[in-house]
């Protein structure tokens, strides 16, 4: 069965690059949203395997999704690896500390972001 | 599949829309700044979009796209980190950003083209803003916050709920809750309330969340109001507000703050429950959008619509001939019934052809504001290096023109702004001893009027002296001085348009706007459009612009002579008129006939084609001339017959008849035939080039005009 992934991000053209990595790769079912709002609404509606987000959105951003995320018995458990553009910002630090499981920075190839998808979700 | 993906259309078209948005940013940005105070948000939002911009130019390979955003990124979160000030320099160097960018974009995925454009003048200006202030102070001492709280804002939000404590401000938080379905409604009415009493810096949704349907949030607010008067503003949504504790104003500096936002439980500080019913007033779930991405927009590539409106025009062919088969059939004597159904389901044929060529023109619709966008940069850049103040008001931003003819406009529009900022307006000395006021204005203004679209500039400069470009036209033998004395006030302003009339120096010994004009008209006429001026001395000049709204299809006049079909944009045509032999008169050795007291020049496709070497008029006493002008120029054109008018779509021409001057495109009539469709601007430059200059007086002749006119309204 297709694995359902939340995707939030409000660049389209990234959205569409993630989205054709993961679903070239198998069997994933690509949620995209491109804000925090829309991924809250998303969460409750599907069992999520995965949440890919970006940092920094208008509004709730990916540190406060990810706090929300961890916050709730019923999502604590769905991997979150977040993307951004640079690894020494104090943002991806605290997106850490919030509990996100593992950190991407842009730019990023195909493999690379299989890797760290692999990396993720390795618990299971 | 280790590569970058491919530099794809998507990518492009996303880079120019956050350049854009940018850009938009900017301008607001540097308006609020010459007033005083600017909105944080709008800095934010500028960081974010070349945050954004270097993320995506990275993944796409764009990687001097992608450096200089980093470079950019750097100054901005210290612009927005109150680290480095606002200043009108700083602005200098984000709005030359814009342009380098702009030139990066339109050279990337080109062959060999990586460093076509260096950007390194730019990253030493970059360099050169370096922040002036240090970190700021350490922790939640200032606050007073759950540190889990603070750790979860990003570092601008963090520096933002300082900054609100700094400036004396309260902090709140404000509890409401939302039904999952119609959030982003909910949210943007509750944050429009709340603005108006200060500045919201995050939005925490609570992790203890009741049911799947709804969703809790902290709102973190900074506000000069009281907590009453926050809680009345936004009574009617049934959400909760609190005070924070600390706030500067009313608390002694050395105690320490309880921890006071802890989203799970209620504070105990002084809390106001305005109704029972914590939910925000909602909008009915059935009305709510669906869970998929809000966005509205496809981007089509221009072809491919191309490829739509020729199907669309094949259609409406056969149709055509499905209507010749229906005559067919009335001849049949017994057929009445079915010819009469065929005809209903004909019509009914007509009429969604023609709606479904009406929706394929919307989708070529943009509107003028990615260029008023340009425009408005161009103001600002050229103001200031003239020394010049200048306010720029745009209206009407949102009017849509076809995706061809907004291009095509960018150059004319900046032609004319950089004429009014370098001539038409004063500096600043001689505004003041004119009592004019320091600032310059411009206006930039469209709106639709009918099927055409209105562009309007006009500023409140200089002016132009009919009287000084009267003088200098003669001077420049654009016009004979006898000539000059018999003109109206309103054709000697025209000659600004005139070739060889507009040059530099006459430009600013009238102190006008003339540098230019005729490229200005010229550009404007290929568009199909008409250019009008207005102008006082000491007042200001006001030029509009008028176009069709698109290009693509056309209404045209099919007429024929020498036995060829042609057809003439309608909107070109002013009138048709029928002379007989003896009005045409020849003036030096150019054939003209007088209308209503001016001659007008007339020419003859069949030796302008040459179609028939010894052409003859088809009636001698009924000669058809169709008259058509563009921008100020009138000429007409003899023909046999009027066939009538027709909706035409263009088609780009072969090869064999690509680069035939007078010729625009061709078209496809019923019966499968292909006409021609005359390019009225290159026929009256040919006319006009060899009867030397427009229209002019030669008073009493007129009555030789046979006056029967039919007009094409």
């Amino acid at each position: 069965m297709a694995q359902p992934v939340l995707l939030v991000e409000d660049s389209r053209a990234v959205r569409s690059f993630v989205s054709s990595i993961l679903e070239s790769a198998g069997d994933y079912d690509v949620h995209e949203v491109e804000n925090g709002f829309e991924a809250l609404r998303a969460l409750p509606r599907t069992d999520f395997a995965l949440i890919v987000t970006d940092v920094n959105m208008p509004d709730v951003n990916g540190i406060e999704l990810t706090r929300f995320v961890r916050g709730q018995a019923k999502f604590a458990d769905i991997p979150v690896l977040v993307i951004s553009t640079d690894a020494s910002h104090p943002d991806t630090k605290r997106a850490l500390e919030a509990g996100a499981n593992a950190f991407l920075a842009k730019p990023f190839t195909a493999e690379q972001f299989l890797e760290a998808v692999a990396r993720v979700r390795g618990g299971e | 599949m280790s590569e970058p993906p491919k530099p794809s259309a998507e990518f492009l078209s996303e880079a120019q829309e956050v350049i854009e948005a940018f850009s938009r940013n900017l301008l607001q940005l540097d308006t609020q700044q010459r007033t005083g105070e600017f909105d944080p948000d709008l800095l934010n939002a500028a960081f974010r979009a070349i945050h954004s911009l270097k993320g995506l130019a990275g993944l796409f390979g764009a990687t001097q796209i992608s450096s200089l955003a980093h470079a950019l990124e750097s100054t901005l979160d210290s612009l927005r980190l109150g680290r480095l000030p606002l200043s009108q320099p700083a602005l200098d160097v984000l709005f030359e950003a814009v342009e380098v960018f702009q030139n990066m974009l339109a050279v990337f995925g080109l062959e060999e083209t990586e460093g076509a454009v260096s950007a390194d003048p730019l990253l030493h200006r970059i360099a050169a803003l370096s922040p002036d202030a240090e970190e700021e102070d350490g922790a939640g001492d200032i606050v007073g916050l759950d540190p889990a709280i603070l750790g979860v804002l990003t570092e601008y939000e963090e520096h933002r709920l300082r900054e609100n404590v700094r400036l004396g401000r309260r902090l709140y938080r404000v509890h409401a809750a939302f039904d999952l379905l119609a959030i982003d409604v909910g949210i943007e009415s509750l944050k429009g309330k709340l603005k108006e009493f200060g500045e919201v810096i995050t939005y925490l949704p609570s992790a203890d969340a009741g049911s799947d349907d709804r969703i809790e949030l902290d709102i973190l607010l900074g506000s000069e109001a009281t907590l009453a008067a926050i809680g009345a503003g936004v009574a009617e949504d049934g959400v909760r507000v609190y005070a924070l504790g600390d706030s500067p104003s009313d608390a002694p500096e050395a105690r320490p703050g309880p921890p006071v936002v802890e989203p799970s439980n209620p504070t105990p500080v002084p809390s106001v429950s305005l109704t029972a019913d914590d939910g925000i007033e909602m909008v009915d779930a059935s009305t709510s959008m669906s869970l998929r991405s809000i966005s509205q927009t496809v981007r089509v590539d221009l072809e491919r619509l191309d490829v739509l409106m020729n199907l669309v025009g094949e259609l409406a062919l056969v149709q055509a001939n499905l209507s010749g088969t229906l005559e067919s059939v009335r001849a049949l004597a017994r057929s009445a019934d079915v010819s009469r159904e065929l005809q209903t389901h004909l019509r009914t044929m007509d009429r969604k052809l023609s709606l479904l060529q009406q929706s394929i023109l919307d989708v070529r619709m943009v509107p003028l504001g990615q260029v008023f966008d340009k425009l408005a940069r161009v103001v600002r850049k050229l103001g200031r290096e003239a020394g010049k103040d200048i306010r720029l008001v745009i209206t009407g931003a949102d009017t849509e023109l076809d995706k061809l003819i907004v291009e095509e406009l960018s150059d004319p529009l900046m032609h004319m702004i950089r004429n009014c900022i370098d001539h038409g307006i004063e500096t600043e000395a001689e505004r003041t001893s004119l009592g004019k006021g320091p600032s310059g204005h411009i206006e930039l203004r469209a709106f639709q009027k009918g099927n055409r679209v209105v562009i309007e500039v006009e500023d409140d400069g200089r002016g132009m002296d009919w009287r000084l470009i009267r003088d200098k036209a003669v001077e420049r033998g654009v016009v004979a001085e006898s000539e000059s004395r018999e003109m109206a006030r309103q054709e000697v302003i025209d000659l600004i348009f005139v070739p060889g009339f507009s040059t530099k120096d006459v430009a600013t010994e009238v102190s006008g706007r003339g540098v230019g004009m005729d490229v200005v008209k010229t550009n404007i006429a290929r568009l199909s459009g008409l250019i009008d001026v207005d102008t006082a001395p000491g007042r200001g000049s006001k030029f509009s612009i008028t176009l069709p709204v698109t290009l693509a299809i056309i209404q045209a006049l099919v007429i024929e002579t020498a036995r060829q079909t042609f057809c003439i944009p309608l909107n070109s045509v002013l009138e048709s008129i029928m002379v007989s032999e003896a009005d045409i008169e020849t003036v030096e050795g150019h054939e003209v006939v007088s209308l209503r007291g001016k001659t007008l020049p007339i020419l003859h496709l069949s030796r302008i084609f040459e179609l028939q070497t010894n052409y003859r008029y088809l009636d001698p006493a009924r000669i058809y001339v169709v008259i058509v002008g563009l921008a100020q120029h009138r000429v007409g054109i003899v023909v046999d017959e009027l066939l009538g008018q027709q909706d035409v779509v263009i088609k780009p021409l072969g090869r064999a008849l690509r680069g035939v001057p007078g010729i625009a495109g061709a078209t496809e009539l019923g019966g499968g035939r292909t006409v021609l469709l005359l390019d009225v601007s290159v026929l009256v430059e040919e006319a006009l080039g060899r009867s030397d200059g427009g229209p002019t007086d030669s008073g009493p002749a007129a009555s030789s005009v046979n006056g029967s006119e039919a007009a094409h309204a």
